[in-house]
């Protein structure tokens, strides 16, 4: 398991991914070469990856989408290997309570959620729902918030 | 629109957000005054949040859930502030008629994603809930990153 100690680290980065070590430093009193030792370490599977979240409409994406599919379990890898390799899908998640996979599409306008659903055709779709996401209100807020570490 | 520099940017930064813009810059054969100038003006423009995403398993938190929750109109900005306040909640969209909410749940067990559902519930007036819990997580944000 992990330490306060650590998931107070984790939350800074969460919060601010290029934020710089000394700062954490002198936020937590921990020492920046601890950090430095911490962040490598975490580096090697605990943080998946630190990335950048951006606002999708303002490069011209204006649909952003949550849907839901449930296929024939024989064509769930072949849907799972198009939606891996398609440029509009940007999460994939595999769920259960009827149907096999949720996902978050971004797309430019109607023709390309349009395109991705003719796509979809191919698969054994048995079961679709679409959800157009109008706001997001929050987005990865989970342990992103230093001053919250010991409610957790 | 975004120029080639702007894209290139973007996409080194979705793939790791702490690379070093140093090095960013020699491969655009750019330098690097000019490439953070670039990035100040995203940073302005479209970034919205620079964050690191966790293996929250690894942190003792394996059970993770999207969850679809419907109010009315009347009942919509006391759902919309109680989401608000649940730490559990990693994300919440507000999507198609504006009274309905798409929220992702993390918890330590199944128990307290039990106990936050029936918080929900009890403190909201909804039309429908429906719960997915996440068997795996096969990609996030993964747009405009190659």
């Amino acid at each position: 398991m992990v330490s306060v100690q650590d998931l107070l680290i984790l939350s800074y980065l969460r919060q601010d991914s290029r934020v710089n070590l000394t700062a954490i430093s002198k936020s937590t009193s921990v020492p920046v070469s601890t950090i430095f030792d911490k962040i490598k370490r975490y580096n090697t599977g605990l943080i998946k990856r630190s990335t950048v979240l951006i606002d999708f409409r303002k490069l011209g994406y204006n649909l952003k989408l949550t849907i839901l599919l449930k296929v024939k379990p024989e064509s769930r890898d072949s849907l799972r290997k198009f939606l891996e390799s398609h440029f509009n899908v940007n999460s994939i998640y595999r769920v259960n309570n009827g149907f096999d996979f949720i996902i978050e599409g971004i797309f430019k306008n109607l023709i390309q959620v349009q395109d991705f659903e003719d796509a979809l055709g191919q698969f054994d779709i048995l079961s679709m729902q679409q959800y157009y996401i109008l706001e997001e209100v929050k987005e990865e807020g989970f342990i992103s918030e230093p001053s919250m570490i010991k409610m957790v | 629109m975004m120029n080639d520099r702007e894209k290139h940017l973007i996409k080194a930064l979705r793939r790791n957000s702490r690379a070093n813009i140093k090095e960013i810059a020699e491969t655009l054969n750019c330098p690097v005054s000019t490439l953070y100038d670039t990035l100040h003006k995203l940073e302005k423009k479209n970034i919205v949040e620079y964050t690191a995403k966790i293996d929250y398993e690894k942190i003792g938190y394996p059970i993770q859930a999207i969850i679809i929750l419907k109010t009315t109109t009347e009942y919509n900005n006391k759902l919309y502030s109680y989401l608000n306040t649940r730490k559990e909640l990693n994300t919440i969209y507000r999507i198609n008629n504006k009274t309905s909410y798409c929220v992702e749940a993390i918890c330590k067990t199944q128990q307290e994603l039990n106990e936050l559902l029936e918080e929900i519930e009890e403190n909201n007036t909804l039309t429908q809930i429906n719960v997915y819990t996440i068997i795996e997580t096969i990609q996030k944000e993964k747009h405009l990153t190659q």
